[in-house]
């Protein structure tokens, strides 16, 4: 069968720093970088901390850094890939595995929930598409990672995952909130004429980013 | 839902999970729910769907509170935000309500975001109700003051450190165990029957672990989606067609109409037979519903729910356009068995709860399709609400002792890596329980976990204490060893056929002398003891 090396920059808690590491892995047709990690950690090197659950684009677990910007493993075939590395910007805990409670800790308090008097079905819910469209978000935090302005640990600015979930209850008729003040107060001035975050998953970005600006 | 329930109740509530909050199955469901009180539905053809789907080893009672707490508990969860779909005027109308798979009436609501949206919705649940979240957290035992369960020993991931966390009641809601089966399987990586472990350790009941429930389709290559599932019968349509190696029909439509177990059974023979396509399945044509009237708009209908998304990356457009036929194979998917409780998650162990698929009894044999989330949002918030109840009654400060168990693992040499031993596991469970079972398959199974749990013992790890997966893999490994004993033992004891049980050694149905649950329970000397119950179907 056909091999081929994939470097691969862990995190290393320890010292602190992304160690670039070599490995052979198979390159059988249709295999995805989560078939060659999955290789590795069987065969090669148990230690290597990556995270996964659904193993095809149900969970958004898996997101890392290839080809020079954020994808999803599972999704990525192998092919044409040298080089992964964990998603840039992010707090880590090892190797490719991101501390999403950290992440997520910087947006607590923010009622990201319908605020308002709770609806009872079957009530009339008009859906708008574009809600339908965010509400397909991975949560992979693709997007964070590729964001310019973003860097963990600097207040009032998350980066796109919360103009999204923002977005989700704009759109939501069940929210009273003014979920437009907050993406003010939360930097959404800086992704003026930026354009530069990605979705893996095709959730509508610029979209939302224009329909809760000013 | 239940630690929603117990919040809203007035208890301090803490969620606890080894992989963030709000993964797990229900994250990569479909999302699709079924739902009573909808248009053209009767209460009384709801619970006879989900009974005799189950071959009558349900129990009732908890069948009839699924069934009543639905449409409040689907509004409850709607009110953190979900959304079940509507049509243009924003209506549930008969064409968004839909007739799922074995369903006699349509009831079935699609989910916005699918599993995904239901997970936000319910982790934005834990914001709203003040939930302490314990991610990347495992649970490794449930901790007893005498007989009660008074709290849980923990190891946190993200440190290498073991805790204990003491508490009035603990729900346990760890979901099923596919990955007993990896690959092949549909469900999570973290499906490891940790919940059915933690349960017989501490003491409870289980019922019916022999019943696990394959879904008939899914993909067979390439190998990074082998096992992923691709569809129930509802998928074939009216007119599809499974077809063996040697190009004869296996089943020639009116798949559509059979229930899972029904087709599993069949396809299973077929491949047990050998007669079997180039990567070891089958092969489903859908290409003749194209040439029915309606075909093309009944397969973009199906293609909408996102069932079958994994057909493009495995098997390319047309056959994702159903234009070329899938080679299939049934996976791994549900285990109908678990802790027993009653309809308000109790357990036989004072203080310790149970809701969603790590409980057993509500769909007997074979579970019918979207009632799943229907159980975990139902009997989430009964848990909670009992447990909450249960636990402003207990006085504070209980006497707990632990014996940590990952101490002497860091930096231990030894001949082996976890992961081989569960990927042995893994495939002596798919061999010996997969599909079709037999008495000496199953016995030569129950030596081969007695193999790995000694290899086990001298077992490697690294020294690196944060995020060190040969641990957690450790860890899972004994919940797979103690779980797998636990499907082991019962499929041997059942010995007929009967929903998703198949011996080959037994191939009929045991009829009314067999409607009975096995119902395991750890004995003095650690043994598991049983009973054979009469069904309260
Ligand atoms: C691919 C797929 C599609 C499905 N689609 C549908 C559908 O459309 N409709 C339907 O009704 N059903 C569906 N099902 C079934 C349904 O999704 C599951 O039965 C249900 O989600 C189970 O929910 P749960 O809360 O019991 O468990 P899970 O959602 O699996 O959650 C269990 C949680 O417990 C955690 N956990 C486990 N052990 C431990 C431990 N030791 N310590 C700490 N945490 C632990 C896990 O990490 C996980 O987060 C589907 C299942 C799959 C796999
Ligand atoms: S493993 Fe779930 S999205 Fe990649």
């Amino acid at each position: 069968m056909k091999k081929k090396q994939l470097h691969v920059n862990r995190w290393l808690p320890e010292r602190e720093k992304l160690v670039r590491e070599t490995f052979i892995v198979p390159e059988e047709p249709g295999a995805t970088v989560l078939q060659a990690l999955l290789y590795i950690y069987e065969e090669t090197d148990s230690t290597l901390a990556f995270r996964y659950s659904c193993r095809y684009l149900r969970c958004g677990l898996c997101g890392l850094q290839a080809r020079g910007k954020p994808q999803l493993a599972c999704r990525t075939k192998l092919a044409g890939v040298n080089e992964i590395a964990p998603l840039p910007r992010l707090p880590l805990l090892r190797d490719l595995v991101v501390d999403r409670a950290a992440y997520f800790s910087t947006i607590q308090g923010l009622s990201l929930y319908p605020v308002g008097p709770a609806a009872e079905p079957p009530v009339i819910l008009r859906e708008d598409p574009l809600h339908r469209n965010l509400m397909a978000c991975l949560e992979c935090l693709c997007c964070v990672a590729s964001c310019p302005a973003y860097c963990f640990g600097e207040p009032c600015f998350a980066g796109p995952y919360l103009f999204i979930k923002l977005g989700q209850l704009h759109l939501d008729p069940r929210d009273m909130a003014d979920r437009k003040g907050q993406a003010q107060e939360w930097g959404i001035k800086r992704c003026r004429g930026c354009e530069k975050c990605v979705c893996p998953n095709g959730v509508r970005l610029k979209e939302t980013i224009i329909l809760l600006s000013p | 839902m239940a630690a929603v329930a117990a919040a809203e109740a007035g208890a301090r509530v803490a969620v606890l999970s080894k992989e963030p909050v709000g993964y797990g199955n229900t994250r990569m469901a479909v999302g699709l729910t079924a739902c009573a009180g909808l248009p053209g539905d009767t209460r009384e053809a709801f619970v006879e769907d989900i009974l005799s789907a189950g071959g009558y080893l349900n129990d009732r009672v908890l069948v009839e509170t699924l069934v009543d707490d639905s449409p409040a508990a689907l509004a409850k969860l709607e009110s953190f935000g979900h959304t079940f779909i509507r049509d243009g005027a924003g209506k549930l109308s008969p064409g968004v309500i839909h007739r799922a798979g074995y369903h006699s009436r349509a009831r079935t609501l699609q989910s916005s975001g699918a599993g995904v949206g239901l997970a936000q919705a319910l982790r934005a649940a834990m914001e709203k109700y003040g939930i302490s979240l314990f991610e990347d957290t495992f649970v490794l035992g449930l901790l007893k003051e005498e007989d009660t369960v008074r709290g849980v020993h923990l190891f946190d991931l993200a440190r290498g450190e073991e805790l204990v966390l003491a508490c009035g009641a603990a729900v346990l809601a760890t979901g099923g165990a596919g990955w007993l089966f990896y690959p092949q399987t549909s469900n999570a990586r973290t499906s490891t029957g940790d919940g059915y472990a933690l349960a017989f350790n501490a003491g409870a009941e289980l019922i019916d672990m022999e019943q696990i429930q394959a879904l008939p389709f899914a993909v067979t290559h390439p190998e990074a989606y082998r096992g992923i599932f691709c569809g129930e019968p509802a998928v074939a349509g009216p007119a599809g067609k499974i077809i063996n190696g040697r190009g004869e029909a296996v089943l020639n439509g009116g798949i559509n109409r059979m229930d899972r177990a029904s087709v599993v059974c069949r396809m299973s023979a077929e491949i047990a037979n050998g007669a079997v396509a180039a990567h070891g399945g089958l092969i489903l044509d859908l290409r003749p519903n194209l040439a029915l009237e309606d075909g093309r708009q009944m397969r973009d209908n199906i293609r909408n729910t996102g069932i079958f998304n994994v057909v493009l990356p495995a098997y390319g457009r047309k056959a994702f356009n159903w234009e070329e036929p899938w080679e299939v194979m049934p996976t791994i998917h549900f285990f109908m068995g678990g802790v027993r409780a009653d309809k308000d998650g109790r357990t036989c162990l004072p203080g310790l709860y149970v809701a969603g698929e790590v409980q057993g009894g509500v769909h007997g044999a074979n579970r019918l399709g979207s009632v799943a989330l229907t159980e975990i949002l139902v009997f989430g918030l009964r848990a909670g609400c009992a447990a909450a109840a249960y636990a402003k009654n207990m006085p504070g400060a209980p006497r707990l002792r632990m014996h940590p168990v990952t101490a002497e693992l860091f930096g231990r040499p030894g001949p082996v890596r976890p992961v081989t031993l569960v990927r042995q596991l893994q495939n002596l469970l798919w061999k010996s329980a997969g599909l079709v079972r037999n008495k000496s398959l199953l016995q030569e199974a129950l030596c081969g976990l007695g193999d790995i749990t000694d290899k086990a013992r001298s077992a490697s790890f690294s020294p690196e204490r944060v995020y060190n997966t040969e641990i957690l893999d450790y860890l899972e490994l004994q919940n797979m060893l103690v779980t797998a004993r636990l499907v082991l033992q019962a499929a041997l004891l059942r010995e007929e056929s009967r929903g998703a049980h198949f011996r080959s050694d037994f191939p009929e149905s045991g009829g009314e002398a067999w409607r009975k649950n096995i119902v395991l329970r750890r004995a003095e000397n650690g043994d598991i003891g049983y009973r054979l119950e009469v069904s309260r179907a």
